[in-house]
């Protein structure tokens, strides 16, 4: 078992990108028999969430988000294995892709990072993805489909996908986020939620289920 | 650069030098300018795990780059055909002067007051398509999918390219010496809403033009180039170039040129 103090060591790990001391505590705590699940829960998804409020407030960047994330993925790469073994549901199934015709996918791959480190459970479809795949991603049980689009010639799509989810009946949220993206674009073209930056992607992955106002 | 200037051969263009630089050369340009970002330079700076990290994915994502990466450079001679206030672009006869005799293969036709001003002074329009060469996928998987790091392989990637297209751009002008060489951007104001973007159309017109030559870059129906790290560039070489004014001097904050 960890220690208060030890557990506000790995919170501290995880904000500073400290993956190694994060692994040795982590690794303490499965040897140790901890409920990994309590520790997922109480001690390293919030400070990822700290993470990304730093972000949020400018106080960090893009480097030490990315060091954080690692250090954190660090610690669920050994506890996943163990909880994949339990009844320990993630938080959601969520897939996320960059729509047809872009094949960018930085900042895609910053908001699966961070999703990760929510607790979400990701399904990563990649860059260039077309509606048929994202629609199929939803029947595979993805609960949420982010979609990511970098620039003005690619925002369109954003609207055609939403489109083929609604008429083929599909039922998951959709959310949008991307550089050009703005909140009035994504009610416009009728999306469950806006994440205005990688962190703001989680929380509206959350309002979208619910999950948070 | 250890590579220089290769004329095509197999007749498929014109004039059509090709530049392959070595990566690692470009990699000893990108790398610096990396760690000079504002925001990797604060990390690296403040020390610790943090910025241990940032420097070793650095190392793995130039590994990876070196490995990977197919740097090359097309340059393409284009005749221009003044054509009202814009100029009709294409692949034939290139001449010192703006008038290109006979028929040129149809290309875009670009309204740029920069382009027709340069044409009409008597300058030549070159177009170079710049490439490092590989899929973003294959750095992923060669990174092992780790995010983070290639992350970095992206953002060092960047740099790669931009070195390489001012390589390219330093190796046209050494052909052209005291010629001034000018950018021109091929861009619609019909972007969503309203906000200027570039003319994908045209953009693809362009990258026809190349035709043989070109080393397997295309373009998304979005406008986006595959593979991801090119591109394409236009401008116009002036022989009247206009000796620029010295540069103030460097405040502590901004980067330097390699």
């Amino acid at each position: 078992m960890l220690t208060e103090e030890e557990k506000d060591r790995l919170f501290e790990a995880i904000c500073d990108g400290d993956r190694e001391t994060v692994v040795e505590l982590v690794t303490k705590a499965r040897d140790g028999g901890e409920d990994l699940g309590d520790l997922l829960k109480d001690t390293m998804i919030p400070a990822m969430s700290e993470v990304g409020d730093q972000f949020s407030a400018g106080e960090i960047f893009v480097p030490e988000m990315l060091v954080a994330a690692r250090a954190m993925q660090g610690g669920i790469d050994i506890i996943e294995p163990i909880l994949a073994q339990t009844d320990h549901e993630p938080l959601a199934r969520v897939c996320i892709g960059s729509v047809k015709g872009d094949l960018h996918d930085i900042g895609k791959n910053l908001v699966v990072m961070m999703l990760k480190g929510a607790g979400f459970e990701v399904e990563d479809l990649g860059v260039d993805v077309s509606n048929e795949d994202f629609a199929a991603a939803a029947r595979r049980g993805n609960q949420v489909i982010c979609l990511s689009a970098l620039l003005t010639t690619t925002k369109p799509q954003m609207a055609r996908v939403i489109t083929h989810l609604r008429d083929e009946g599909v039922s998951a949220r959709v959310v949008i986020g991307g550089a050009v993206i703005t909140q009035d674009y994504a009610d416009r073209i009728g999306a469950d939620a806006f994440g205005e930056d990688a962190p703001g992607a989680v929380k509206a992955v959350k309002r979208a289920l619910g999950l948070a106002n | 650069m250890r590579s220089g200037w290769r004329t095509e051969g197999d007749g498929a263009l014109p004039v059509a030098p090709r530049l392959t630089p070595a990566a690692g050369d470009l990699l000893a340009v990108a790398v610096p300018r990396l760690r000079r970002q504002r925001q990797v330079a604060q990390l690296l700076t403040r020390g610790g795990r943090g910025a241990e990290a940032l420097e070793s994915w650095i190392g793995l994502a130039g590994e990876c780059l070196t490995e990977i990466a197919r740097p090359q450079v097309l340059h393409l001679p284009l005749a221009a055909q003044p054509c009202g206030g814009a100029v009709r672009l294409g692949v034939g006869p290139i001449t010192a002067g703006p008038l290109i005799a006979g028929p040129i293969t149809a290309g875009p036709l670009i309204a740029d007051p920069a382009l027709a001003a340069g044409v009409a002074a008597g300058g030549q329009v070159h177009a170079a398509l710049v490439t490092l060469g590989f899929a973003q996928e294959q750095a992923f998987a060669r990174l092992g999918r780790d995010y983070a790091i290639h992350h970095v392989q992206s953002s060092l990637a960047d740099e790669m390219l931009f070195a390489l297209a001012r390589t390219a751009d330093r190796a046209l002008l050494a052909r052209h010496p005291g010629w001034g060489l000018h950018r021109i951007a091929v861009r619609t104001q019909e972007g969503c809403d309203g906000a200027p973007a570039w003319d994908a159309a045209q953009v693809q017109a362009l990258l026809s033009l190349f035709a043989g030559g070109n080393p397997g870059v295309e373009l998304t129906e979005a406008g986006f180039f595959r593979p991801l790290h090119s591109l394409l560039t236009l401008a116009v070489l002036r022989p009247d170039r206009v000796r620029a004014s010295r540069p103030g001097p460097r405040t502590s904050g901004q980067t330097g040129g390699d």
